[in-house]
């Protein structure tokens, strides 16, 4: 594959840099009134207090993150920025894919319409992958391996959750985006620098422990048990100990956005907007107020659609953009982190 | 993170705490002694995660979840986070 490097400058580079953002939603909506309705001694209001949220969107059973991606990608493109012509390489990030194998990176090539002199591969991360997909789009570009990178993020989560789990049907929802990063002529950077971690440690705090080759799907791992506060799950679904998640949190995020501020030489008044994931209000308030930051410099985005995994740093970006909240030469901070464990912290700036 | 030695740890900031405990359990301050219950009733895992949250902000420490949740009382919560703190202070020595 030839990289269509275009005449570089003097003194300038090629830099990757975040050209447009779009977001899709499956149609389906769960609102507070169905869980309250569908659980008897819920209130609706009380869910919203708790956890931020006034509804999610939930895949149809045959709609799958493929679907939602090529929601996003056909957005992405209408927009006219791009072609799926122009794109040399697609990362696709999911922990829900349409198959084991092949690669729903692949289907998604043929799908989009994308050239076959497209690289394409899926990676394997949850909350923080937004922000790793964005590590790997910088490094592809500027190496020059290629120039117009999509990286798209999808998740049907609510297909791994119990129905009868109540606490998770709650927090999650479904959703996918659509990013095109590429190659420009530039002075600044303008994606990075980069804090990565990872601590294995906490693999069993967020896992759906079968389903997989290390524990096959057998009639048992279908048998559902209650389990704590009346949720109901089965080892085929999805299992999340919130209290720890919180934990690994408080102690990850404030040290991990310190070690960012430090990379880049900048202070936290330097920075214009933050964008955490969105996990949840409690949580995220908590982090606000321990990091200080101004409630009009910090992101919540949760409202409508709930916690999408990947997707919900690049959705809460289109809206903030949408919205003025993040304005072109801006230096915005994502954080990512959960499953895994795994975080990751960046710094961006927007096209002006 | 390491725990911050300037944080008060004495008879004020276990006042504060159980302040906030009572706000967590929605029920007077004084009710909230020693022997005060946490059962299925009041201490629910919203009231875990808020007590996280509480935990975090007056003593800047994280206790293991599982212990938080088997708490029965007040005294056990008290003596889980001063064991926490005990061994911050005894590490950061």
């Amino acid at each position: 594959m030839e990289p269509r490097i275009r005449g570089v400058g003097k003194g300038a580079a090629l830099k990757a840099r975040i050209q447009v953002i779009a977001s899709y939603l499956p149609d389906n909506r769960l609102a507070n009134e169905d869980l309250a309705r569908e659980f008897g001694d819920w209130d609706a209001v009380k869910i919203y207090e708790k956890t931020g949220i006034k509804e999610r969107r939930i895949s149809d059973p045959d709609e799958c993150a493929s679907d939602l991606a090529v929601g996003a990608a056909r957005k992405l493109f209408a927009d006219g920025t791009c072609a799926p012509s122009d794109v040399d390489f697609l990362l696709f990030c999911t922990q829900s894919p349409d198959f084991f194998l092949p690669a729903t990176a692949c289907t998604l090539q043929h799908r989009l319409g994308l050239p076959t002199r497209c690289g394409a591969i899926d990676f394997n991360q949850g909350c923080s992958g937004f922000v790793y997909g964005l590590a790997l789009a910088k490094s592809l570009i500027e190496a020059g391996t290629a120039s117009n990178v999509l990286l798209l993020t999808a998740e049907t989560y609510s297909k791994h959750i119990n129905p009868r789990d109540r606490s998770a049907r709650t927090i999650f929802g479904d959703g996918a985006a659509a990013i095109l990063i590429a190659a420009v002529e530039s002075n600044e950077v303008l994606i990075g620098p980069f804090v990565l971690g990872t601590d294995g440690r906490g693999e069993k705090e967020l896992i759906v422990p079968a389903g997989g080759m290390r524990h096959r799907p057998t009639l048992e791992t279908r048998i559902e048990k209650e389990a704590e506060g009346s949720n109901w799950r089965s080892l085929d679904n999805l299992y999340m100990n919130g209290p720890e998640i919180f934990n690994f949190t408080l102690q990850t995020v404030p040290s991990a956005v310190q070690q960012l501020l430090q990379k880049c030489g900048k202070t936290m008044d330097q920075v214009d907007y933050f964008v955490f994931h969105q996990a949840n209000r409690f949580m995220l308030e908590r982090l606000r107020a321990k990091l200080k930051i101004p409630a009009d410099k910090f992101c919540l985005h949760m409202e409508s659609c709930g916690n999408t995994v990947s997707s919900t740093i690049p959705i809460a970006l289109e809206h903030a953009c949408a919205e003025g909240k993040i304005r072109p030469g801006q230096d915005v901070m994502l954080v990512g982190f959960g499953v895994g464990y795994s975080w990751a912290a960046c710094m961006v700036r927007f096209a002006a | 993170m390491g725990h911050n030695k300037e944080q008060p740890t004495d008879y004020m900031s276990t006042k504060a705490f159980v302040a906030g405990l009572a706000g967590i359990l929605q029920v007077p301050p004084e009710t909230v002694t020693a022997d005060y219950k946490l059962d299925s009733g009041n201490w629910d895992s919203v009231a875990v995660l808020a007590t996280i949250a509480l935990i975090d902000e007056q003593y800047n420490i994280t206790v293991p979840a599982k212990d938080l949740v088997s708490c029965g009382s007040v005294k056990q919560l008290l003596d889980l986070i001063m064991a926490r703190l005990a061994a911050m202070l005894q590490s950061n020595d």
